[in-house]
């Protein structure tokens, strides 16, 4: 009987899966990226190094995020990633534009005569609940920054 | 929200901030006034009229009417002046139409166009010609109320339409703005919030009325008092709110501005010290900038950050540097909501000034807002700072943040707040469409519905493979195409991982102090040369943020140098090699090497498959943390490139005869070829035998000296080896192992022995 050569090669092993499930798969980096607070380690291990700025230009707080946000977001976030492993300090602080026209004109439109104050309750609501969806629609995207304290327009400071 | 009262009270202080009535893009559908980033145009017909104005004063006073051409009748009731252009020349003549005469003042260049569209034809020569400037102060009967207009000299005055005599409404109108308050009009403007008359229009049945509905009214009107000379439909582009979709009149009232003027020279300026990607950038701004008028900043609404006027008991509007920081500081403990909580009396009382002070009601322009981040989110920001290095939005922004960003900055900082600004076009379909979220783009555009489908990294690669300096196009379809080259990648990745499974730690460690050419073949060299090339090539688009070229140099890379050639190649020597046979080794290294280096240069792009992939690596620490790898040799390796493209030519040669071969059934593959090739021996000047039959993956090369390359493929008469199933003049010759070639009888034996 022949002697079974193939346990003698040196065949390639790995566990390194060939199809890539990325639906599937992402949300598990985004927790422990999330969980091990991958951004601010980032941060810390470029302490002291050349400051490069992207400075965000704040999208309206205003509907979901389309392709077109999507892919300025994710431009800025090459961008600040290759930065970081050029060697730089790139920090990314987003922000969101949350006063203007857009949003009250949808609050006024659902309930007209309204007093300024009420309207402005009614706009801050409507602008932090689409911050919260865009902010959980930048993450998923792999877009990496300081998410937990960007900045808004309609901060108090 | 303080910060931004802060910078107002600034400009305030520097005398940039002054209140005027003038004439705004108004919606009446949104009732407040928009910037001119609000303001999106549309094509529209309306009807546009001939009129004419009896001359009332001076030289012609009742021998002839000058005639004005309009497309906004509704503006009539406001006119107060007509313009003319001082050299062009005029005439008087006398025109008919059906028994109808008319004795008419207008440009002699735009006589015949007149005839046409009126059906007026001119009767006889002219009675007068002369230069505008004689019209200059001539009054002249307003067609529809009982005053005069004055006729005045503009620059404005085209000789493209009409008939060379503006209709000029001060209130509803840039030029006509500019001329009337240069000659003390009253800036008249009788119109609502709405859109609708008032009662200062001086004609009853119109009071109330949406303008664009009157415009049926003024015509009749017009008609009843025989003072319409003729009416045209015309169709052109005018502006709309991009929000409420409603056509946009200029409308007077009183507003808050930033006088432009006194910032525009310092803009320009600091605009040639910015670096603009693309070049062009520069040119669109300074554009932008040389002709923008000054800054509209107040708005008649409730959700912004309140512009901080106040008002005397007498109505008289103050502007207070002190009382508005004042006012910030308080709003940064108390939100900006505290301006609407309070009364007037109450908030005079909590900033100290002086009783029967009241607030005003607008908001600041949201453009100021963002356009003042770079002072309070930058500079305040310890992580930041301020200018940043770059700015990188859509091409729209030339004329929106950049240069909101970049007039508030001069005002503050004399310079720019960013060094490079970054422009991309628009996401377009295949069409060249723009992607919307509109009624009538019926496509899904939300990025969550590709993210869900095809994964994150795959809509980053689709980012990182266009030039996003012109329009992107966009299409779903494009997922099928970056799905290919995406599992190219991974494959690659995957193929080199699974080589390494037998790579110790200490190998990889212990490379960097040896010298690794002394084992290394000739493809070896070549591939970490490659490497080298694709390092640094991924790291000088990087740097110059073209994304695109990282893109394809690495596709390049995976497809052709790795897939096609590298992996092909050394599969024979990774596969039955000795495990530690030094150019299995050596291969290892290599391909460490690159899957280590195809990692990190990935990582921006396919920010989870490169962290997937380093986990496999064996670190603890994210990819993220790493630095790009560096380029290892000073400098290309002249020789090993020069000698691989040769050995490729000499393969293409020998693939042509190999498959001629498998076509006439000689062989089956290329192993069991015996290929006699015959080309210049210094062509494969000091490599060996076996790296050339391993190069050409065949069963058993000849070399004949010769000056044209060229090969013939023969059936080899050596017997395959069961290990390997090469083809070797060895396989038979052993007597413990007749069925193996001599390298595999090495293994096996020494795997018995150790065993
Ligand atoms: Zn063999």
């Amino acid at each position: 009987m022949a002697p079974n050569y193939k346990e003698t090669l040196n065949l390639p092993r790995t566990d390194f899966p060939m199809k890539a499930n990325l639906a599937s798969r992402e949300p598990d980096f985004l927790r422990v990226w999330e969980e091990t607070r991958l951004y601010e380690q980032i941060q810390k291990a470029r302490e002291g190094a050349e400051l490069f700025v992207l400075h965000d230009g704040p999208p309206f707080a205003n509907g979901d995020v389309h392709m077109g946000t999507a892919l300025n977001k994710i431009l800025k976030d090459m961008v600040v990633k290759s930065q970081t492993m050029l060697g730089k300090r790139a920090p990314f602080v987003p922000g969101w534009d949350c006063h203007g026209l857009p949003i009250e004109y949808k609050v006024v439109k659902e309930s007209r005569g309204l007093a300024p104050l009420e309207i402005r309750k009614r706009c801050e609501a409507f602008a932090r609940r689409f911050i919260d969806i865009q902010r959980e629609q930048f993450k998923r995207l792999g877009v990496f920054g300081d998410w937990g304290n960007p900045y808004l327009t309609m901060n108090p400071g | 929200m303080a910060e931004i009262l802060r910078v107002i009270a600034t400009f305030v202080e520097k005398g940039l901030v002054y209140v005027s009535k003038k004439p705004v893009f108004w919606s009446s559908g949104a009732q407040t006034a928009l910037a001119e980033a609000e303001v999106e145009y549309q094509e529209r017909d309306d009807q546009a009229v001939f009129v004419k104005f009896p001359i009332a004063t001076g030289q012609l006073a009742g021998k002839a009417s000058i005639a004005i051409w309009t497309t906004t009748p509704w503006t009539l009731p406001a006119n107060l002046v007509i313009a003319v252009d001082a050299k062009e020349i005029y005439v008087v003549q006398e025109f008919r139409r059906e028994g109808v005469s008319e004795v008419l003042v207008l440009a002699d260049k735009l006589v015949d166009a007149f005839s046409l569209a009126t059906g007026f034809q001119p009767t006889g020569e002219p009675m007068q010609t002369f230069p505008g400037t004689k019209l200059e102060g001539f009054g002249a009967q307003h067609p529809l109320l009982p005053r005069t207009s004055m006729i005045l000299t503009a620059e404005f005055v085209t000789m493209d339409t009409g008939t060379g005599a503006v209709h000029v409404a001060p209130g509803h109108g840039e030029d006509d703005y500019a001329l009337g308050s240069k000659n003390g009009f009253p800036i008249f403007s009788p119109v609502d919030d709405h859109g609708r008359y008032t009662e200062e229009v001086g004609i009853p049945e119109l009071v109330g009325k949406y303008v664009f509905d009157a415009n049926r009214d003024i015509v009749r009107m017009l008609r009843d008092r025989e003072v319409l000379l003729g009416e045209q439909n015309f169709h052109h582009s005018y502006p709309y709110c991009w929000r409420s979709k409603t056509p946009i009149i200029f409308r007077a009232v009183d507003q808050f501005f930033i006088r432009i003027d006194d910032l525009r020279a310092a803009a320009l300026d600091a605009i040639t010290k910015v670096d603009w990607i693309p070049l062009w950038g520069e040119n669109r701004i300074a554009g932008t900038v040389e002709s923008r008028p000054d800054w509209v900043i107040s708005r008649q609404r409730s959700w912004g950050v309140p512009l901080p006027v106040f008002y005397s008991g007498s109505g008289e509007p103050i502007l207070n540097a002190n009382w508005i920081r004042r006012l910030a500081d308080l709003v940064a403990v108390r939100g900006s909501n505290v301006w609407f909580e309070l009364s007037d009396s109450e908030l005079a009382r909590e900033l100290g000034l002086p009783p029967g002070t009241t607030k005003g009601s607008d908001t600041i322009d949201v453009w100021i807002d963002s356009g003042v981040s770079h002072r309070a989110v930058c500079a305040r920001r310890p992580e930041l700072h301020d200018p940043a290095e770059m700015y990188l939005e859509a091409t729209d922004q030339h004329r929106g943040w950049f240069q909101s960003s970049l007039m508030t900055s001069v005002a503050l900082n004399n310079r720019a707040p960013y060094k490079t600004c970054v422009t991309h076009g628009f996401v377009v379909d295949l069409d060249g469409k723009k992607i919307s979220k509109s009624s009538t783009y019926d496509k899904p555009v939300e990025a969550s519905h590709f993210v869900s489908k095809h994964g994150a990294d795959l809509v980053r690669l689709w980012a990182s493979s266009i030039n996003y300096t012109d329009d992107v196009p966009f299409s779903e379809e494009m997922f099928t195409r970056l799905g290919d080259t995406y599992r190219r990648m991974r494959n690659t990745l995957r193929i080199l991982h699974g080589n390494l499974f037998d790579l110790l730690v200490s190998d990889v460690a212990d490379v960097g102090s040896r010298s690794t050419t002394a084992a290394t073949t000739l493809i070896d060299r070549w591939i970490v040369d490659r490497l080298d090339g694709v390092i640094g090539e991924c790291r000088a688009a990087y740097e110059s943020f073209e994304f695109h070229k990282v893109y394809h140099t690495i596709n390049q890379f995976c497809a052709v140098d790795l897939s096609s050639l590298y992996i092909d190649i050394t599969k024979d020597r990774m596969y039955c090699d000795a495990p530690n046979s030094p150019r299995r080794r050596a291969t290892q290294l290599a391909m460490h090497r690159i899957y280590d280096a195809l990692c990190r240069l990935l990582a921006p792009v396919l920010a989870f498959t490169s962290e997937e992939a380093w986990r496999y690596l064996g670190g603890n620490a994210s990819v993220h943390l790493q630095l790009f790898p560096e380029v290892r040799a000073s400098q290309r390796d002249t020789y090993v490139n020069t000698a691989v493209d040769r050995l490729l030519k000499l393969r293409a040669v020998i693939g042509q005869a190999l498959e001629k071969a498998r076509q006439q059934k000689l062989i089956g593959n290329s192993l069991e070829a015996r290929v006699i090739l015959r080309c210049e021996r210094k062509l494969i000047d000091g490599i060996s035998r076996d790296e050339l039959e391993e190069f050409f993956i065949v069963g058993e090369l000849v070399l004949e000296e010769a000056n044209e390359p060229s090969a013939v493929v023969e059936r080899t008469s050596f017997a395959k080896c069961a290990r390997c199933w090469r083809h070797r003049e060895t396989v038979g010759k052993s007597r413990t192992h007749p069925d193996l070639c001599d390298r595999c009888e090495d293994v096996v034996q020494a795997r018995l022995s150790s065993t």
